[in-house]
């Protein structure tokens, strides 16, 4: 790509301020993180607990975000809701990368029937847009954490199962490696050794990306009322409960939103960041 | 060209053959009996036997599955438990609701985000580009149902200008295709930008720049126009992702498509309505990436010789 | 406040280019927001209360039912009983149906018959089960022969008839005899009644009406506001109700309720079969906090069914009271003990189902929460309402919530609580049985005389109110949000639909700077 004087310059400051993007969502996210681990500890109220006289109560000393219909505090509940949407988040993505490492590295080791099969089955789950498939399945299967992690797994190992592949498959094309396969190295050594190191940073920029779209997809089921049961505190059924009082105490679905939008877009900041610093080094081999 | 549009149709017909397996499959997810969970455990078992005659769950699982089949080109996707109408009847009664949301929501994303990009590109580096940058990384991260009960606080609640939900006018149709094209807009237009400025970097541009001013407004034409294949391919690629969208979008406001009709199926525990809403939405995301591909071949030559 | 000014000069600079936007009340139309869609309009088969709201517009009956529950003449002008086996009807000259074919006594006799007829399978046939034969000496006499005394028999008359060899099941309701004809109903949307020139009292005063039925509260409430929706019963939230008195064009009427709301168990339950479970079930509610904070206080405790001012109401029952304490005794002696003492684990665990309604489903929660105290886990299972209801009737649940529509005799107790009336014949549907129930539930039947079946129907209060087969929970108001010009409507305890055909639409007026009048 031909390049204009300054463009350089441009190009920096434009991978400045991503770094200070992704350093700003860094931030947050650990922020998050810290009070998702201490939710128990640092909410005020236990995010169960009803005080039906209180409904509808706006944000006041006592509860600095108000109250719901039901009178519980919305600054626990949203702090518990982020322990379960980081939760849902990680695991997922922890699930998913476990499946699709194992996927992708069998269909690129042993090719062939099995490679077949492989993209076949890609190409069938990615043919279901969004969460309808997601949907489907927590429609059946009825409203619970682990049918919520199921449904989305199922979904979500194909990104990483792919990169491995491809991985796999460069590996495999390789001299070196035809010649330590002549010498009778076995794959799983080959994989430790050569495939996962290179497929690592696709794959961590992909998992930074997959957190974001878990915790959406796992709010937007709860909203839909197919995520976890409730009284659980998912930020989605928040918003789901709190959107029919939007004319009497809009904070209800403002604090839940807020909280989404900003967990995503920080999610989203740092895998830029990621995937810019990554393709960096790539670059300088 | 035939031969490419062979190849992909040929593609496409397993990938439609395992989405309508797995669709199938769904009802067998259940966690109990299907017919039970429809009717109520304590049902007469009388009924249930007529139940489960009627959903064919009285055969071996094979069998169903070739029934399953064979119905699918005679339109045959069973009968709504709830209803006792034709699935596909339902289906279809709704689908122009929802062809009219997705529609709108593209056009409005594409009539916003293909001038938005281009400034951007046009500016890049400048102001307008970074303000455009940070307010599609919002609208993309903002999920529809957050974006869609915030429209409604403000278009609604706080300013009384458009109604919270239904189907019927125009206003009808503002919040719920701003809702579900806000993203896509967002997505589109980062497309259009760097598209755009690859077109830009390319040497038939920098050429014709160097040459004079005369020649640049069609060159730049001919960059737009370069630039905006990908981006119909993504377009094409989003039908399936406003879809989707439309399912929460639908439910937010009210508006009568399959959508909606997809989360009233699940109330109803009316699992043969479930997998025909999901099988045809899936298909047509299947149809519409197909039809995709063969555009961007028609646009693009150099993609059939890939 | 400065706000509210902005939006009323914004509102009125979008009103003034579209210019007089027309309301459906400007064009004489009348146009209702139920909160579901009718499961049936064939009136020898609807069950659920949207249905038949609609048929009370669109269906005649021998007779009709006054706000106390006396019996008023509607297709029959006369009425008597020579004997307690016998009832006589005489029709009033000149009836018709919507599509013009003459009301004979044929087409009542052939409704009845239809819903007797055990192929039919109507859910309504138990109520008929003492009618051994239905005569019809002459086009506009029926007479109905009983094989024993049916006390409430007259109360069973109020039931849409519909024209001789009428079919059923199909997707086109059968015509009705009642002030307005179905135009045409879309199964998710709406129903347009248009009034009948037939009717027999004169046709009704507004000619169109539109039932909309919208599921969604907020979405209601703005179709109230903005006037594409001019009638709400029972169909606003007790949060936006102040909202809605502010538009100025919208007036809010409060009257008397007298639907009761209730908990039902499954005593074929293993669990809930102890009635020490259902009474602690029972006292771990907070009856008084959800009425004050999910209806504002416009709903009163209810210790029976019947709806408040009964003549068989027994006034002397004490309330269950709330306490918890004793609820966790009573399950510690029911051999649910909590497994950890204060932490997590639940003593027991049960499932709650319960319509779409968002009322209703937080009144689960609320109760969920409430169960959690004593030790009980309680999921929530919210299904739309025709499969919630298909399921209750079935008998499929543990717990339910639900309410009683339009209780018109005692009688009830015998549809309900008689051990012989499971479903699909009763509506017995948690199973419960008592000798001393039943045997008091069939002679209050066969009894002519008020005051003994008052005492019969007093001492079955109290044995259910030991027992507790279901636990009932409130009464409430019932609160009309209507356009301002509408008048006429009788807001009835049961939330009968039936005086829409007395209401009018009154002349155009400038509204009152500032709020509405609510009363």
């Amino acid at each position: 790509m031909s390049e204009r004087p300054g463009a350089g310059a441009l190009a920096l400051l434009r991978r400045a301020a991503r770094h200070r993007a992704a350093a700003a969502g860094m931030a947050i996210l650990a922020l998050l993180s810290v009070a998702a681990l201490l939710a128990p500890a640092i909410a005020p109220d236990d995010p169960l607990a009803q005080s039906l006289d209180a409904g509808l109560s706006p944000p006041s000393a006592d509860h600095w975000l108000g109250q719901d219909k039901l009178g519980r505090d919305v600054l626990s509940r949203l702090l518990h809701g982020a322990r379960l949407s980081l939760a849902v988040g990680f695991l997922t993505v922890l699930i998913s990368l476990s499946i699709g490492v194992a996927a992708g590295s069998v269909a690129g080791f042993l090719g062939g029937a099995a490679d077949r099969i492989f993209v076949g089955a890609c190409d069938v789950l990615m043919a279901f847009p969004g969460i309808l498939l997601a949907i489907g399945i927590t429609a059946v299967r009825g409203p619970s954490f682990g049918n919520v992690l199921f449904a989305l797994s199922i979904l979500g190992w194909v990104g990483y199962a792919r990169v491995v592949r491809a991985q796999v498959l460069k590996i495999k094309s390789m001299e070196y490696v035809e010649s330590a396969r002549a010498v009778g190295s076995r794959p799983s050594r080959m994989l430790l050794a050569h495939v996962l190191p290179n497929a690592l940073s696709p794959i961590l920029v992909e998992a930074t990306f997959g957190i974001g779209r878990a915790i959406v997809a796992e709010a937007g089921l709860s909203f839909l009322g197919l995520g976890v049961a409730p009284p659980a505190p998912s930020w989605g059924a928040m918003i789901g409960e709190g959107r029919h009082f939007l004319f009497v105490a809009p904070y209800l679905v403002t604090a839940p939103g807020a909280a989404i939008l900003l967990t995503v877009m920080s999610f989203n900041f740092v895998g830029d960041g990621l995937r810019d610093a990554l393709d960096v080094r790539e670059e300088a081999r | 060209m035939r031969g490419y549009f062979l190849r992909r149709a040929l593609h496409a017909v397993p990938v439609a053959f395992g989405v309508v397996t797995v669709v199938f499959l769904l009802i067998h997810l259940l966690p109990g009996d299907p017919v039970e969970i429809m009717l109520g455990e304590s049902a007469v078992p009388a009924q249930k036997e007529e139940l489960r005659r009627e959903l064919r769950l009285d055969r071996p699982v094979l069998v169903q599955y070739a029934d399953f089949l064979y119905g699918l080109p005679r339109g045959d996707l069973g009968t709504s438990f709830r209803s006792r109408e034709p699935v596909l009847r339902e289906i279809r009664r709704r689908f122009p609701a929802t062809l009219l949301l997705a529609a709108t929501s593209i056009g409005v994303a594409v009539l916003v985000a293909v001038p938005l990009g281009v400034l951007a590109a046009m500016r890049k580096g400048r102001a307008a580009d970074y303000l455009s940058g940070a307010a599609s990384m919002v609208s993309l991260s903002i999920p529809n149902f957050c974006l869609g009960p915030l429209l409604v606080l403000l278009f609604s609640v706080s300013l009384p200008l458009l109604p919270v939900g239904g189907y019927g006018t125009a206003r009808h149709l503002v919040l719920p295709a701003a809702t579900l094209g806000t993203g896509m807009a967002a997505l589109l237009m980062r497309m259009v930008r760097a598209s755009l400025l690859e077109e830009l970097g390319k040497e038939y541009v920098t050429a014709a720049t160097a040459r004079g001013r005369s020649r640049r407004g069609a060159v730049l034409a001919h960059a737009l126009r370069n630039a905006l294949i990908p981006v119909v391919a993504v377009l094409g690629l989003s039908f399936g992702a406003v879809l989707a969208g439309s399912v929460i979008t639908e439910t937010i406001f009210s508006w009568p498509g399959i959508g909606r009709l997809l989360v009233q199926a699940i109330d109803a525990r009316d699992y043969p309505l479930v997998q025909g809403c999901v099988l045809v939405v899936a298909l047509c995301t299947v149809a519409v990436n197909l039809a995709t591909d063969l555009l961007c071949a028609r646009l693009d030559p150099r993609i059939r010789y890939e | 406040m400065p706000l509210a000014r902005f939006r009323r000069i914004l509102l009125l600079l979008f009103l003034v280019p579209g210019c007089a936007q027309k309301f459906p009340v400007d064009e004489g139309r009348l146009v209702i927001a139920l909160p579901g869609a009718p499961v049936s309009l064939d009136p020898r088969v609807a069950t659920d209360a949207y249905g038949e709201q609609i048929l009370q517009m669109t269906h005649a009956s021998l007779l009709r039912r006054d706000a106390a529950g006396n019996p008023l003449p509607d297709l029959a002008e006369t009425w008597e009983s020579p004997d307690p086996l016998t009832h006589v009807f005489r029709l009033r000259p000149g009836l018709r149906f919507h599509d013009g074919r003459p009301l004979t006594s044929a087409d009542i006799r052939y409704t009845f018959a239809w819903i007797l007829d055990p192929a039919n399978r109507s859910p309504h046939r138990a109520l008929y089960r003492h009618v051994a034969a239905i005569e019809t000496p002459d086009a506009r006499t029926v007479v109905f022969r009983l094989a024993e005394p049916f006390a409430p028999f007259l109360s069973t008359v109020v039931r849409g008839v519909v024209p001789a060899e009428s079919l059923a099941g199909g997707h086109a309701p059968p015509v009705g005899a009642g002030p307005y004809r179905i135009q045409g109903v879309s199964p998710d949307g709406e129903a347009l009644l248009s009034s009948f020139d037939g009717y027999y009292a004169g046709p009704a005063a507004i000619r169109a009406v539109t039932v909309k039925f919208v599921p969604d509260s907020n979405v209601r409430f703005l179709e109230l506001s903005a006037g594409s929706v001019n009638f709400a019963l029972n169909g606003v939230d007790p949060d936006l109700l102040p909202a809605a008195g502010k538009t100025g064009r919208l007036v809010v009427e409060e009257a008397p309720g007298g639907n009761v709301t209730y908990l039902g168990f499954n005593l074929r339950d293993p669990a809930l079969a102890d009635p020490r479970v259902r009474r602690a079930i029972a006292m771990a509610i907070d009856r008084e906090a959800i009425v004050r904070a999910l209806w504002k206080g416009r709903a009163d405790l209810a210790e029976t069914i019947l709806p408040p001012g009964s003549w068989a109401s027994d006034d002397g029952i004490s309330p269950v009271r709330f306490d918890p304490a004793q609820a966790r005794r009573l399950l510690d002696e029911a051999g649910y003990r909590d497994p950890d003492g204060d932490g997590p684990l639940p003593r027991l665990r049960l499932t709650y189902k319960t319509s779409q309604n968002e009322q209703r489903r937080r009144v689960a929660a609320a109760i969920q929460e409430q169960m959690r105290q004593v030790g009980i886990a309680l999921e929530i299972q919210s299904l739309e309402w025709g499969t919630f209801f298909s399921h209750v009737k079935k008998g499929s649940f543990q717990l339910y919530g639900l309410t009683w529509v339009g209780i018109a005799d005692p009688d009830i107790y015998h549809h309900a609580f008689h051990s012989g009336s499971v479903p699909p014949d009763g509506a017995n549907r948690g199973g419960y049985s008592d000798p001393e129930v039943d045997r008091l539930t069939v002679a209050a039947r066969r009894e002519t005389s008020r005051e003994k079946r008052r005492e019969m129907y007093r001492r079955v209060q109290r044995i259910l109110a030991r027992d507790l087969p279901v636990f009932p929970l409130w009464v409430n108001r019932n609160v009309l949000v209507r356009d301002r010009r509408l008048s006429g409507f009788v807001i009835t305890p049961d939330e009968s639909y039936a005086s829409v055909a007395s209401m009018r639409i009154g002349p155009a007026a400038v509204p009152p700077a500032g709020a509405g009048a609510p009363r």
